[in-house]
């Protein structure tokens, strides 16, 4: 019977320590991470109105 | 340009990144038609048609068009397309671009006709002579400049790692291409560098193995980090990885470059450094090598239909194989079996043509449709490129692994008493491996196969489609959001403060005397436990200072020089003492007469190095093969040294005197007459050609000048001296019923020069100077002591 109680008391240990991490990491105010950089080589921006072909030169 | 309010549209110079993709690839197949043309010399004596056409000349060209004009202008192709979209700004300047791109091609074309004339420097990926130097030196200023005026102008604050990677390439090979290539000219073709022997060297491979850091792998790197995103379109896996990987990189692999010179005269403290950061290499490179690997992470799917996710995976794969190899190789005694051998060769071509060929593969394949605003003409053509290269990369390595590590280990096979060699011919281990070079012509043809392919593919696409210039709006930023830090702010703060005291500290704990170095080593390992506890109450600080020298490209690029510079000084500066002090050991070399220096002319004219090395290492079966071991002191009058990292043909650091004349005046006519089996080329042009008498006198002078003890002399006397000496072997070939040579032959020259190899004196290392000519450049001080040395096995 001991492995219903330690499976619910690690089960409900987890939860917790889960629900304390994700509000901690919540409650952090953090305007930006270094890890949004990565995004920068998929920032294409808006194209311009028109797209301008030229002719090779 | 048009403007609206704090938003404006942009036109990327898209131009310059086709042209450059375009050289690159014309430029590729090129070297690497070269490259299977030498491959079938190896195999088939008959194709060396011409002087110009030998396998000595052509292997430099093979090596200068692969690395500086294919994979050079695939590198500026992707930093030019990258660095705009990055910088959200276009090229600040479309004369500096014009001028690089054309400079660039001009500089080639100079390389194509020197190279097969026999004008070179004598030194690997440092062949070409010193106006082209010149010109490659000015045109990487162009370039230089044109891209910090493009970060200094740009309107995205952050860089981003791909730019790092791209600031770490123009800085560091500026600084090793230029102190490589400082040299005295004699003329307009001609020069001789200012260092010699184990100097030489030493900066030599500081330049070479970083040729290869920061020219094939540094740029390509940050192209992998900009396309490999873009490709699988989701960010690189980790950014704060890309961190460590960068600047652990670019501050271990400059210290890495002696491991081209292990079991060499080179002293054993480099050697040691050489083998003890190549082996730290195996982590940062892993780590980049993982950071591409896992940014498919969810995208693994486009490998199954994407030939460029394709061929950027099997790139950034070879990457990691060749990583882990290089450092492999880097071992003492791995390198004892792999050094001379075939093995290296593999190595090479695993970087070359699977990093680097593939890498370039997969972004033209991603760039030609949005350069042209069209379809690729054929994917399944650039599938079957794909798989035709991969064949021909695996065919290649696989054989010259075999044929190096059997090589290998019949050269240096010994008799169970380790008195004798059990292959004593040369020649033998040679035959053994002939079969594995044709593998190498195999696989080398299936791999030019596919660049053929892919050039065929790029070009119809472009006749299907027409050239676009991106064009995009992006938000002008505030001069306020970028580029504020001051040097203040750069340097002084924790991070640098706890890396360079560190690093004093390791320094210390290597270069201090025993007991000293001990405390030094407990000092840093405490300095190390302080250190973490401070990032750990401050960790907030460190990362915004690291994130504000993102926002700013000099005190960035001051960092990363200062990462950079820090090896080759702590290396470099020391063996300047090497070279004069009594570390000449117990031999000094003879220095050459007027007609030897002529004849070693023509050696490196003709690329003889790149076959032939001049360096017996300290190891059991070079001495029962060659003789003793090479001395310090037996090589300080080459400029440039012959040390050589092949052989094809045996050592020649004791040829002198081995021989008649007779021998070698017959082995040049047809070496097969002289060694059945040889794969060498005949030289009949040595026969008619003359040697240059006109500039004999000016290299004597330069010589002088760089501190080779020779007496004051004429021109006429320098003449004689020639000429006289060039008699006396005749009438000696004569003797030795070589009829018909005459004194001012290049055969004459070369053979004058061939039997002084290994000739020396013992010097007086008690009475210092007592009885040294004038200008002899030793000694300062007793030198850096060499373990290695003294245990040497000697005869």
């Amino acid at each position: 019977m001991e492995v219903f109680a330690v499976t619910i008391f690690m089960s409900l240990a987890f939860a917790v320590l889960f629900a304390v991490l994700f509000f901690a990491e919540r409650s952090q105010r953090r305007d930006r991470s270094i890890e949004q950089d990565a995004l920068l080589p998929l920032d294409d921006g808006p194209p311009a109105p028109t797209r301008r072909q030229t002719p090779l030169s | 340009m048009t403007t609206n309010a704090s938003k404006i549209t942009i036109e990327f110079d898209d131009r310059t990144v086709r042209r450059f993709m375009i050289a690159s690839i014309i430029w590729g197949i090129v070297g690497m038609l070269a490259g299977v043309f030498i491959a079938s010399q190896l195999n088939f004596h008959q194709l060396n048609l011409a002087s110009w056409l030998s396998f000595g000349r052509l292997r430099p060209l093979h090596t200068n068009a692969v690395i500086f004009a294919f994979v050079g202008n695939m590198m500026f192709a992707g930093i030019y397309y990258s660095t705009q979209r990055l910088c959200k700004a276009r090229t600040a300047s479309d004369l500096l671009s014009n001028i690089h791109f054309w400079g660039w091609q001009l500089i080639i074309v100079a390389a194509a006709i020197t190279l097969p004339l026999g004008l070179t420097r004598g030194q690997e990926y440092a062949e070409l002579i010193w106006p082209i130097n010149i010109a490659v030196a000015l045109i990487w200023v162009v370039f230089s400049v044109n891209f910090f005026w493009t970060l200094a102008k740009r309107n995205e604050p952050s860089l981003y790692v791909a730019l790092w990677f791209y600031i770490a390439t123009i800085i560091t090979i500026a600084m090793l291409y230029i102190v490589n290539h400082l040299s005295i000219p004699t003329s307009w073709t001609h020069s001789y560098t200012i260092f010699a022997g184990v100097q030489n060297g030493l900066v030599q491979w500081w330049y070479g193995h970083n040729a290869v850091a920061f020219f094939l792998t540094t740029p390509i790197l940050g192209i992998m980090y900009y396309f490999l995103p873009k490709a699988a379109e989701r960010p690189v896996y980790s950014y704060r990885l890309s961190i460590v990987h960068f600047w652990s990189l670019v501050f271990i692999y400059i210290w890495a470059g002696p491991h081209h010179l292990l079991n060499t005269a080179l002293p054993k403290w480099l050697q040691m450094l050489g083998t003890f950061f190549s082996l730290m290499l195996w982590a940062p490179s892993w780590g980049g090598m993982l950071n591409g690997l896992l940014t498919l992470r969810g995208a693994w799917d486009k490998l199954r239909t994407d030939p460029v996710i394709k061929f950027f995976v099997a790139a950034v794969t070879f990457y990691g194989m060749s990583t882990f190899e290089g450092p492999l190789l880097s071992i003492r005694a791995v390198n004892a079996l792999s050094h001379y051998s075939d093995w290296t060769i593999g190595h090479v071509h695993a970087g070359a043509m699977g990093w680097n060929g593939f890498m370039a593969a997969g972004m033209f394949y991603w760039l030609t449709p949005r350069l042209y605003g069209t379809k690729l003409y054929s994917t399944s053509w650039a599938n079957f490129h794909f798989w035709i290269g991969t064949i021909g990369i695996l065919i290649y390595v696989a054989a010259m692994w075999w044929s190096g590590i059997m090589q290998g280990l019949m050269l240096n096979a010994t008799t169970p008493d380790g008195l004798a060699l059990v292959y004593p011919n040369f020649i033998d281990t040679l035959t053994s491996i002939r079969f594995l070079m044709g593998f190498r012509i195999i696989g080398g043809s299936l791999y030019l196969v596919g660049m053929i392919l892919m050039g065929v593919n790029i070009w119809l696409t472009i006749r299907k489609g027409s050239p676009v210039n991106e064009s995009r709006e992006v938000a002008v930023i505030e001069r306020t959001q970028r580029d504020t830090m001051s040097l203040k702010e750069t340097f002084l703060n924790d991070p640098i403060a706890c890396t360079f005291a560190g690093m004093l500290l390791v320094l210390a704990w290597l270069f201090l005397p025993p007991g000293a170095d001990i405390a030094a080593l407990i000092c840093a390992g405490v300095f190390a436990v302080l250190a973490v506890k401070r990032f750990q109450t401050g960790h907030n600080r460190w990362s915004q200072w690291y994130e504000s020298l993102l926002h700013n490209w000099m005190p960035f690029t001051v960092l990363t020089f200062v990462a950079v510079a820090l090896g080759g000084l702590i290396q470099i500066i020391p063996t300047v003492m090497v070279n004069r002090a009594t570390n000449v050991e117990d031999r000094i070399q003879q220095p050459y007469t007027p007609l030897e220096l002529a004849g070693r002319d023509i050696y490196v004219s003709e690329g003889c190095y790149n076959c032939h090395s001049q360096m017996i290492r300290t190891m059991l079966p070079d001495v029962l093969r060659y003789g003793d071991y090479s001395r310090l002191g037996e090589s300080i009058y080459d400029h440039p040294f012959q040390w050589g990292s092949k052989r094809t043909g045996p050592d020649l650091a004791r040829e002198g005197g081995k021989y008649p004349h007779s021998w070698h005046y017959d082995h040049m006519k047809d070496p097969r007459a002289i060694s059945v089996g040889s794969n060498m080329p005949a030289y009949p042009n040595l026969f008619t050609e003359k040697f240059d008498q006109k500039t004999l006198w000016k290299k004597i002078a330069v010589m002088t000048q760089l501190g080779v003890p020779y007496p004051a002399m004429t021109d006429t006397e320098v003449k004689t001296k020639a000429v006289e000496q060039g008699i006396q072997i005749v009438k000696e070939l004569e003797i030795q019923g070589r009829s018909g040579a005459l004194p001012d032959t290049k055969i004459v020259a070369l053979i004058a020069y061939l039997q002084k190899l290994g000739k020396f004196d013992v010097p007086d290392l008690e009475g210092k100077l007592k009885g040294t000519p004038a200008g002899i450049p030793f000694p300062l001080k007793p030198g850096i002591p060499d373990g290695y040395r003294s245990s040497a096995v000697t005869k």
